[in-house]
């Protein structure tokens, strides 16, 4: 089959370039600065293996979480009707607006220690969220979820109502129904906000510093990490920050590959 | 065994508010048809269940499963109602076995249950195919044994031939036919093809502006057709004849039609705007020509109909301009054609 | 190196598209810990000099040291620590030579009422309580760091943070039950009781005149005259 080639508008080739180009060259300067002779003794180093492992369970963990609530969130405002949804939507989707920092804030005042929630929780079961690896969790999972939450029930908008209808005239249950049909006719989409969702979590900073703290091996992910090297060696953050781009890359182009082609 | 009955108003968008009331007796199958907007498809979701009703009543047999009054909706899954969506609306991941197995409500025999359904629908071959590469055909005899499968007391079908391309048309309509001739529940089936509607339903309810227009069987309302979309609609030539090598041979008549391979009893049908009339006599082919006396002639805005006289009696529809330029007028004689690609035919019903 | 400069340019030129300050205000580079303190100085800077205007320019110690090292046009710089101070002067040429102009002590910052008791800096090896302080590299952890190794107390700290601030508010919350602050930091306003540490360490504040500009000068020189050291101390820094 022959294929020819679609010419774009030459005034999009050129946006598109000037775009790419203004993401790629902080990442071009950051290669730049990497000290290469250092690199396999920060690469060992107990800093960079504590974070990373921090950061990997972390955001796998919000992940998961925002999974198994943001998609019934998601059906819920999609295939719901009730007094209030917008507001119910807002205030789901308002990490995405709140300053990050804020909204650890806003964690510490609530599931902190003598918070609204984690007061009777700590006074209950002695259970304390900051400072601990829970803390980091909860901290990104919060600022994460609205991008599983979005991508769902865009997809749920965008799908065919005909065929959960068609699902339960032949007698499936709605669970059935959603676990069986409507899932997988939006799995790309659900695989795009798994992305997003990790790729948010993994890079978190703000709100895991203002409600979980900073401590090496324990609460510093590699944002947080990264940020006090910063001010002390500068070439230690630079390689950590390089370890980041490569792990959200093969991340990112391996769900490509997979899902977003094909979608 | 009392059949579908609808007798139910509820507002689908907006301010628009359907007022639908039929009954379909058991082993009956009604024709819905009507012009686009008129609430077809409407009717048939809030027989599914897929939509409620504001008051009135919905009955599938003995039991009541929508009634506003007293509090009673029965959900989708339980009415136990066998729909072919329009566009067949299959899980276009799962193969067609699986969309098939999904309705069945056995689980441990849906696989053997599914595959017998599909080789009564003729789809046997098609079962490990995903069906989002299924053909309009393919599609249907797939949806067809879905619906059947799960084992429903009634069936809707909405518009099942429109994504079909013509040549799909006649076999599929030849399945729908037996298989709705066996099934012994009631049947409601959706459609904008008059042929089809006459071909496979025992009585017609038109449905005009959210309203039942009129109900009846073929012959009630060709009778007395209550608007121009229907006397149109119903104005279908409709003859019985045997078919023998192409050509179907009637009582003083024989016509010859294209792609004929059933033989025996037939009932074929024209469309009266497949009727040619010419003032002498056309060139070209000879078959399916003939010089006829005009019997009657009813002129609208934008018709002409004209009634032929035998042994071959048939209504003609033609442009007013197309009726003038032949002189139409009762008593005058006009030369008839009919192309063989235009006679449709089909294996009559016992 | 080239691309770092054309960054450095891109960013100088955007920041200073973005701040329209006028052509001859005195911009003044001043560490976040002193940020209040300053905006007082500014005010009563501003009324006795009519014709003059201050920009302040606040920040990290750190990030201040980084911006002016990278080109920024600052004409005074006055930081939290001498080690941010002697960075920023080994690559830039001043006017005159920096001064120490206030000092602060580190105090054991805890929630108001002091819930878990904590009397002196033993109570930072007791690993039931939750402790922080500052990390190693800003100011204040540095000296942290210095409070316990002269009490010779090894810490178990809970954790580490970016900012003085953050400690503020993990104690204000009740989730910290102490943490090494500045003396500046325990204040009606924050919320925060403080604990002496019965150790002596001093934080000294050092200013620069960097340009020697007549207003920078004069700015310089209010900063350590009786009323500007008055101001200070109002926010509770101690006389050089």
């Amino acid at each position: 089959m022959r294929r020819v080639r679609q010419r774009p508008p030459m005034l999009f080739v050129v946006l598109a370039i000037l775009g790419v180009a203004f993401v790629a060259v902080p990442v071009v300067g950051l290669l730049f600065e990497v000290p290469w002779g250092d690199l396999g003794s920060i690469l060992t180093s107990e800093i960079v293996g504590d974070a990373l492992r921090i950061s990997l369970v972390a955001s796998l963990l919000a992940t998961a979480i925002a999974t198994l609530v943001g998609v019934p969130i998601a059906y819920v405002l999609a295939r719901v009707e009730f007094r209030g949804k917008a507001l119910v939507r807002a205030l789901v989707l308002l990490p995405l607006v709140l300053p990050p920092v804020v909204g650890g804030a806003a964690l510490l005042f609530s599931l902190g220690r003598r918070g609204l929630v984690g007061g009777p929780l700590y006074d209950a079961t002695g259970l304390v969220l900051p400072f601990s690896i829970w803390g980091v969790v909860v901290a990104v999972t919060f600022v994460s979820l609205p991008f599983m939450v979005l991508s769902i029930e865009g997809a749920l908008h965008g799908l065919d109502r005909r065929f959960e209808s068609a699902a339960a005239s032949l007698g499936a249950t709605q669970l059935r129904t959603f676990m069986r049909v409507t899932m997988p006719m939006i799995m790309p989409a659900f695989i795009s906000g798994l992305a997003l969702t990790w790729a948010r979590a993994f890079g978190e900073f703000g709100a895991t510093v203002a409600f979980a703290g900073n401590l090496q091996g324990r609460t510093q992910t590699m944002p947080l990490a990264v940020f006090v090297a910063l001010e002390s060696d500068r070439g230690a953050a630079v390689v950590m920050s390089l370890v980041m781009v490569v792990v959200a890359v093969i991340v990112l182009v391996a769900l490509r590959d997979r899902w977003w082609v094909r979608a | 065994m009392s059949g579908l009955v609808v007798d139910a108003s509820w507002v689908r968008s907006g301010d628009f508010t359907l007022d639908v009331g039929f009954a379909v007796p058991d082993d009956a199958t009604v024709a819905m048809v009507g012009p686009n907007g008129a609430g077809k498809s409407s009717t048939i979701r809030v027989i599914a269940g897929v939509e409620p009703i504001d008051s009135g009543v919905i009955k599938i047999g003995d039991s009541v499963v929508d009634d506003p009054a007293s509090g009673v909706f029965v959900s989708p899954r339980d009415r136990r109602i066998g729909v072919v969506w329009q566009d067949a609306a299959l899980f276009p991941h799962m193969t067609a076995l699986r969309n098939v197995m999904f309705g069945v409500p056995d689980r441990s025999a849906a696989e053997a249950r599914a595959r017998q359904w599909l080789e009564r629908m003729g789809a046997s071959s098609l079962a490990d195919r995903r069906a989002s590469t299924l053909s309009g055909g393919e599609t249907q005899r797939v949806a067809l044994a879905r619906a059947l499968a799960s084992e429903p007391s009634a069936l809707l079908l909405d518009e099942p031939f429109a994504a079909l391309d013509a040549s799909a048309r006649p076999e599929i309509r030849a399945l729908l036919a037996s298989v709705l001739d066996e099934f012994d529940g009631p049947a409601v089936v959706v459609t904008h093809d008059s042929e089809e509607a006459i071909l496979i339903a025992d009585s017609l309810v038109v449905m005009e502006a959210g309203r039942v227009l009129q109900s009846g069987s073929l012959a009630e309302v060709r009778s007395r057709p209550a608007s121009e979309y229907v006397s149109h609609f119903v104005g279908v030539n409709i003859l019985q004849g045997v078919a023998e090598s192409g050509v179907i041979t009637g009582d003083g008549w024989a016509l010859t039609a294209a792609d004929m391979d059933t033989s025996g009893d037939v009932t074929i049908t024209i469309h009266p705007s497949a009727v040619g009339l010419f003032s002498s006599r056309p060139s070209g082919s000879a078959r399916n020509t003939w010089e006829a006396r005009i019997e009657w002639v009813t002129t609208t805005d934008n018709t002409a109909r004209i009634g032929l006289g035998g042994p071959l009696t048939l209504v003609a529809e033609v442009t007013p301009a197309g009726a003038a330029a032949i002189e139409a007028r009762p008593g005058s004689s006009v030369w008839v054609a009919v192309k063989a690609s235009e006679i449709h035919a089909t294996g009559r019903r016992p | 190196m080239g691309i770092r400069a054309i960054v450095v340019g891109v960013v100088l030129a955007v920041a200073g598209v973005g701040c329209s300050a006028p052509d001859d205000a005195t911009v003044v580079s001043v560490a976040a810990s002193l940020g209040p303190a300053f905006e007082e100085l500014q005010k009563a800077y501003e009324r006795a000099n009519p014709e003059s205007t201050i920009e302040l320019n606040i920040a990290g110690s750190v990030t201040l040291a980084e911006q002016i090292i990278a080109g920024a046009p600052v004409d005074v710089l006055a930081l939290a620590d001498m080690a941010s101070m002697d960075r920023a002067l080994g690559s830039v040429d001043t006017t005159g030579p920096a001064i120490t102009f206030a000092s602060n002590s580190m105090v054991i910052g805890v929630p108001r009422g002091n819930p878990a008791a904590v009397t002196s800096l033993s109570d930072f090896a007791r690993s039931e309580l939750f402790l922080g302080a500052c990390a190693i590299p800003v100011p204040c952890g540095v000296y942290a760091r210095q409070v316990f190794d002269a009490a010779g107390v090894v810490p178990d700290l809970d954790t580490q943070e970016a900012d003085v601030r953050a400690l503020v508010v993990k104690l204000d919350s009740g989730d910290l039950d102490a943490a090494i602050v500045y003396a500046t930091d325990v204040s009606a306003l924050s919320g925060i009781d403080g604990v002496a540490t019965g150790v002596d360490v001093i934080a000294e504040y050092p200013i620069v005149d960097v340009t020697g500009t007549p207003d920078s000068v004069r700015f310089v020189e209010f900063v350590l005259s009786a009323e500007g050291q008055s101001i200070l101390g109002d926010f509770g820094f101690g006389a050089p």
